[in-house]
């Protein structure tokens, strides 16, 4: 029900604007999807196996712990658990408003807290085909989107709206020039996204799979494919185990805690 | 062959139809040859380098290094910084590029006590406050990532190092945009140019461009011109050249059909075509303005040359294609392809030559030169003749001196040999003062050479390179490097692991070292992980890259460099671990090299091929091998010379030994069968030696000068290996010559050969074989063999073959004609004892037994006789027992039966007597 309502308020919303602002659209389809599969809180155990073009594998697990405040700003410890040599190495990252995130990071080898310097956005994560920037919640007031038609994906129709950096600082920082992202119209949940380098030509293309309605109005994801099609690596994650709302407390998202191992 | 080339010449044409129609048809095709230009052709096929080279990129991407030198007073100054800015984004987003480091495009490790920045050196703005630019310069100059590689020490030199993947075309276009965007940002104060593998090989390009377009034409007109001096013919001149051209086309045609491209080697094909074409050309033109000369018309003198020259043509061009042939059976495709389409070329060439100097002979007119008033007789003209008259005197006194001498310089050649040695330097080729050549060194001097090679570090185990004692090996082997002083700068995951041991421990110097912890290593790893150390280390960490940059040009001491690393790395590293080195420059150092032994050693298959044929050609495995000397010694001289003037045997100079034999061997084959021709005619070695030096010594001297000349016109190239090639060569061709005129006489002079080619031409007929007792039981072939050791000999009617009471040694055979063997009586009355017909044999009895002749004998017609002295007896005893063996039954036989009648004889001629003494008895007067 609650759903349907959603539904209607974005059709509401598109046909009230159109033809004159399909750009506004767009923009309300995104926030709409940001705002309906937000959790106060959420646990995950993430296994993450990157595959070379030639099909070698190296596997990874690692417990990721998200809390968001009512503001809206998300706190996100990222642990890892395998393999043994880099079992505990963690990553605290603390969302800010003008993406100036603050991000710590812990080395078991030397037991040091450090905390990094975040501007490295464009940069791949730990070794995957996410980068950094992939890995945030979408930034909503730095990008430009514009619907782009529609398309089925598996049977489901979705938009298509491409993001283009809308300030100068988001163009530097980013390393994509243009996303074209295919959003579920019946539960407006991302499920497609294409990345497109900053010569214009498609770097990488992220598919979401094994949807499921974990909570509400609120989808997760299972499976994520994160396939680079330039270097034609791929990164597989998969889920292993997940808690919502469980009501993590705030101390957990703190140097302290990151440095403390075994956890 | 000689019937079908005479049925070309009475039906001209039908011969210049098919020249014509051949030529059109493959000169249409001549636009669709291709170029390749590129490094892989010219790296041995099926070579475990090669795959471990690809498999090395495969994992470490391209090894293609341009560097862009950006020079200023400060580097870290606001200008030098926007320059390579700017330089590093526009390379970025030019299409081959696959990677661009410099200042503006690193990520800097740099930690405090509590803060660790693993952010871009500069950020996306060049900061213009001091401060910023200061922090700049201090992280920059202290990352040993960065320094000797991206930045020198001084802070003087910078570098935009972009790494690239393109095809063929590829450098030229490449080089051009790196041009033009240098020229973008050029402002004062800073010097900025290009180096690297693209703008080497677009370079390399231009000169071999600049040679063909200005130094070959010019050398091919230097060819003809002393020609024209020599002959004073313009048929000499431009009969050589329509061949030569046809010869080109016909090449480049089929070879554009047949999908052989213009590569380094094939281009030199064309060379080749004109240096060996000629000399087959002009020793045509030589015997047919020799019959001209001589008062013969021109077709018959065509007729002729014709005859006389097929075969040692179809020789020659065989024995010269065999020999390039072998090249297809190497492993390198720029080498196959240049086997095929020399041999295409050559034989192309064979069949133009055949075909169209008779033809062009046809249409051109007797040069006024040569006309001579009716009944003059001939008379040698020049100072050719005269001076071969002197040659072969000094040659047959002076044999010991000749010998001597040549077997000085052989000993003197082979002293040189020992300082000869292999080696490819792509570097030497370009003259000291050439802009290449000083952007290198500049380049070398103030940060680090363009010349690059990756060494690759297996562990054999998944995450290996976690390793503590690979990584502090890795380390060491890059400080070895740096001592030796050849290698400029090296690049490692070492050097990465160091970096963030030292940042992770605040800047501390004391801990710019590989951590004891595997752990620590993989979580340094799991950091750096990503695209900056994709160059480095692999996706599962088993094998390490360390990329090495230096100015090391020549293969050969690339090799003594790698001999020591590779040395010091089986010291250093863990025993599973393996280390070794690949790159382009590697492997076409080392398939140039290859190619050069390989082309080197062929010799040694060519000159088998040449043996063999040579020695069934004049069935003597003797004179084959003889054959051989000629050709060998100017070789073996010319390699000597490199090794004195320290001149490295690389693909461009082992070709001079390929082209040398080429024509070399021409002029032997046409020398011994011209000298075999003169021997039969005169039946005395030195009568026949000069009589071919005469013959042969004209063609041979102008060919070879001008030959000579045309290649010392290359030596004012501003390429070194035209320059080294023009010299060699022309040296090879002077050397050539004199071994022709003096060695190939002389060896000569000490055999006596028969040839095959006489064999098929004799006329023996074959009733005259069957029906001579001296014959009987010989094949034709016997006969032939031994028609030609011993001689014929032709008598007019009324000639004597032997008078009485001579000395003689020689035995006869009638072959044709009639003669009267008789005796003068006291009366002098003429008393016939015999008339000899065909097949009969005369003298037996003095050749076995050396006496005196006992009776006269005269031609009564024109008579031919088969002459056959004691010294043939004993070479064909020698030589061919078998024949000998029935050549002396038949002897016998034949003296058995003249022992026969004469006993018959005596006894009729006593039982006349007694009938007529007794008839003096019985009828007393």
């Amino acid at each position: 029900m609650k759903r349907t309502l959603a539904m209607l308020g974005v059709v509401l919303v598109v046909a009230g604007s159109a033809p004159t602002a399909w750009a506004q659209s767009a923009l309300a389809i995104m926030q709409k999807q940001r705002e309906l599969h937000r959790a106060a809180d959420e646990q995950e155990t993430l296994a993450v196996k990157i595959v070379d073009r030639r099909g070698a594998i190296k596997e990874r697990r690692l417990v990721r712990y998200t809390a968001t405040a009512p503001d809206g700003l998300s706190k996100v410890l990222v642990r890892f658990v395998a393999p043994r040599d880099i079992a505990n190495t963690g990553l605290l990252i603390w969302e800010a408003r003008n993406g100036d995130d603050d991000q710590w990071l812990y080395l078991p080898g030397v037991k040091k807290v450090k905390r990094i310097a975040a501007s490295g956005k464009k940069n791949r994560f730990l070794g995957t085909d996410f980068s950094f920037e992939d890995l945030r919640p979408e930034a909503l007031a730095a990008h430009r989107y514009e619907s782009a038609g529609s398309e089925a994906i598996d049977g489901q129709d979705c938009w298509i709206i491409e993001a283009v950096p809308a300030t100068e600082r988001q163009a530097a920082d980013s390393g994509y020039s243009k996303r074209r992202l295919w959003v579920r119209k019946d539960i407006t949940q991302i499920v497609k996204r294409e990345f497109y380098d900053a010569k214009g030509r498609l770097e990488k293309v992220q598919t979401d799979r094994r949807l499921v309605n974990v909570k509400g109005p609120l989808w997760r994801a299972d499976e994520i494919e994160m396939h680079d099609v330039q270097s034609n690596g791929r990164t597989i994650l998969t889920l292993e185990k997940r808690a919502l709302d469980a009501g993590l407390k705030d101390s957990l998202f703190t140097e302290t805690e990151l440095a403390r191992e075994g956890s | 062959m000689t019937r079908l080339l005479h049925w070309v010449v009475d039906h001209p044409a039908i011969g210049a139809a098919l020249l014509a129609g051949v030529s059109l048809v493959l000169a249409s095709q001549v636009v669709r040859i291709e170029l390749d230009t590129s490094a892989e052709s010219f790296m041995v096929e099926n070579d475990p380098a090669r795959a471990f080279y690809d498999e090395a990129l495969r994992k470490f991407g391209s090894d293609n290094l341009t560097v862009v030198l950006v020079k200023a007073d400060d580097v870290f100054a606001v200008p030098a910084l926007q320059a390579v800015k700017r330089l590093s984004d526009a390379l970025e987003r030019l299409d081959g590029v696959t990677r661009v480091e410099s200042l503006t495009t690193v990520n800097n490790v740099r930690g405090d006590d509590g803060t660790l920045n693993t952010d871009p050196l500069i950020g996306p703005k060049i900061p213009t406050d001091a401060a910023a630019l200061a922090r700049i310069r201090a992280d920059a100059l202290s990352n040993r990532v960065l320094v000797h590689n991206l930045v020198s020490p001084d802070a003087r030199a910078t570098a935009v190092v972009v790494y690239t993947a393109g095809t063929a075309h590829f450098n030229r276009a490449f080089t051009v945009q790196v041009d033009r965007l240098i020229a973008q940002v050029a402002a004062p104060g800073l010097r900025i140019f290009q180096m690297g593998e693209p703008f080497s090989k677009t370079t390399y390009a231009s000169y071999i461009e600049r040679d063909q377009l200005t130094l070959i034409p010019l050398s091919i007109a230097v060819l003809l011109v002393v020609l024209f001096l020599a002959f004073r013919t313009l048929e000499a001149m431009l009969i050589p050249l329509i061949t030569g051209v046809l010869s080109i086309v016909w090449t480049v045609g089929l070879m554009a059909v047949l999908g052989i491209p213009l590569n380094a080697m094939t281009a030199a094909v064309p060379s080749l075509l004109i240096a060996i074409g000629f000399t087959e050309d002009v020793h045509m033109i030589a015997v047919y303005e020799e019959l001209v000369e001589r008062g013969s018309d021109k077709l018959t003198a065509i007729r002729t040359m014709l005859a006389e020259s097929s075969l040692p043509l179809l020789v020659t061009s065989a024995t010269t294609v065999l020999g390039f042939v072998t090249l297809v059976f190497t492993n390198v495709t720029g080498l196959v392809q240049f086997g095929w389409a020399s041999s295409i070329g050559l034989t192309a060439n064979f069949i133009i030559t055949m075909l169209g100097v008779p033809l062009l002979l046809l249409l051109w007119p007797i040069p006024r030169r040569l006309h001579r008033p009716a009944g003059e007789t001939h008379a040698p003209r020049g100072v050719i003749p005269p001076l071969m008259h002197w040659l072969a005197g000094f040659i047959v006194r002076r044999r010991r001196m000749v010998w001597l001498l040549t077997a000085l310089i052989t000993a003197g050649s082979l002293a040189g040999w020992s300082a000869l040695r292999v080696d490819t330097d792509f570097m030497s080729y370009f003259p000291e003062r050439s802009e290449i050549r000083q952007r290198a060194q500049e380049l070398h001097a103030s940060l680090a050479g363009s010349v690059t090679f990756y060494l690759v570090v297996d562990t054999g185990m998944e995450d290996g390179v976690k390793n503590p004692r690979v990584l502090r090996a890795i380390a060491d082997l890059q400080d070895y490097m740096a001592r030796t002083g050849r290698i400029d700068a090296s690049v490692s995951v070492a050097d990465y692991v160091r970096t963030m041991n030292r940042e992770m421990h605040a800047g501390d110097r004391a801990f710019e070292t590989i951590p004891d912890s595997p752990d620590l290593i993989a979580q340094y790893l799991l950091l750096l992980e990503g695209k900056d150390l994709a160059k480095y280390v692999d996706f599962n960490a088993s094998t390490a890259n360390i990329v090495v940059r230096h100015n090391v040009t020549s293969s050969f001491e690339v090799s003594k460099l790698l001999a020591g690393i590779e040395q010091f790395a089986a010291a250093t590293f863990p025993r599973n671990v393996r280390v070794r080195a690949t790159g382009e420059t590697i492997l076409v150092n080392n398939a140039a090299d290859y190619m050069a032994v390989n082309e080197f050693t062929s010799f040694g298959s060519t000159l088998l091929i040449i043996g063999i044929i040579h020695a069934l050609l004049f069935m003597s495995v003797r004179a084959g091998g003889l054959s051989l000397v000629p050709n060998v010694l100017p070789i073996v001289a010319s390699f000597g010379i490199m090794g004195l003037l320290r001149i490295p045997l690389n693909t461009g100079t082992a070709f001079v030994a390929t082209v040398a034999i080429g024509i070399a061997v021409d002029d032997t084959v046409h020398h011994m069968v011209t000298y075999n021709r003169q021997l039969n005619l005169h039946n005395d070695q030195t009568k026949a030696m000069v009589a071919t030096l005469e013959a042969e010594g004209r063609p041979i001297i102008y060919v070879s000068l001008a030959l000579a000349a045309g290649f010392f016109v290359l030596m004012f190239s501003s390429f070194v290996p035209t320059r080294q090639l023009g010299f060699l060569s022309g040296v090879v061709m002077l050397l050539a010559m004199v071994a022709e005129l003096v060695l190939t006489p002389l060896l000569m002079h000490s055999t006596r050969l028969v040839t095959l080619w006489n064999v098929l031409h004799v006329k023996m007929p074959r009733d005259v074989v069957r029906s001579s007792p001296l014959l009987r039981g010989l094949s034709t072939w016997e006969a032939r063999k031994l028609v030609l050791l011993g001689g014929l000999r032709p008598l007019r009617a009324g000639d004597y073959l032997v008078r009485k009471g001579e000395a003689g040694n020689e035995l006869y055979m009638v072959v044709s004609g009639r003669l009267r063997a008789f005796d003068v009586g006291a009366d002098g009355r003429e008393v016939t004892f015999r008339e000899l017909g065909s097949a009969s044999v005369i003298g037996e009895v003095a050749v076995l037994g050396d006496r005196v002749r006992s009776a006269h004998v005269v031609a009564e017609t024109d008579t031919e006789v088969l002459v056959i002295s004691d010294a043939a007896l004993e070479r064909i005893q020698r030589r061919f027992p078998f024949t000998a063996a029935k050549l002396y039954r038949n002897i016998a036989a034949v003296l058995s039966e003249r022992l026969r009648d004469q006993t018959a004889a005596r006894t009729l001629a006593e039982g006349a007597q007694r009938a007529e003494e007794g008839s003096r008895f019985v009828l007393p007067q």
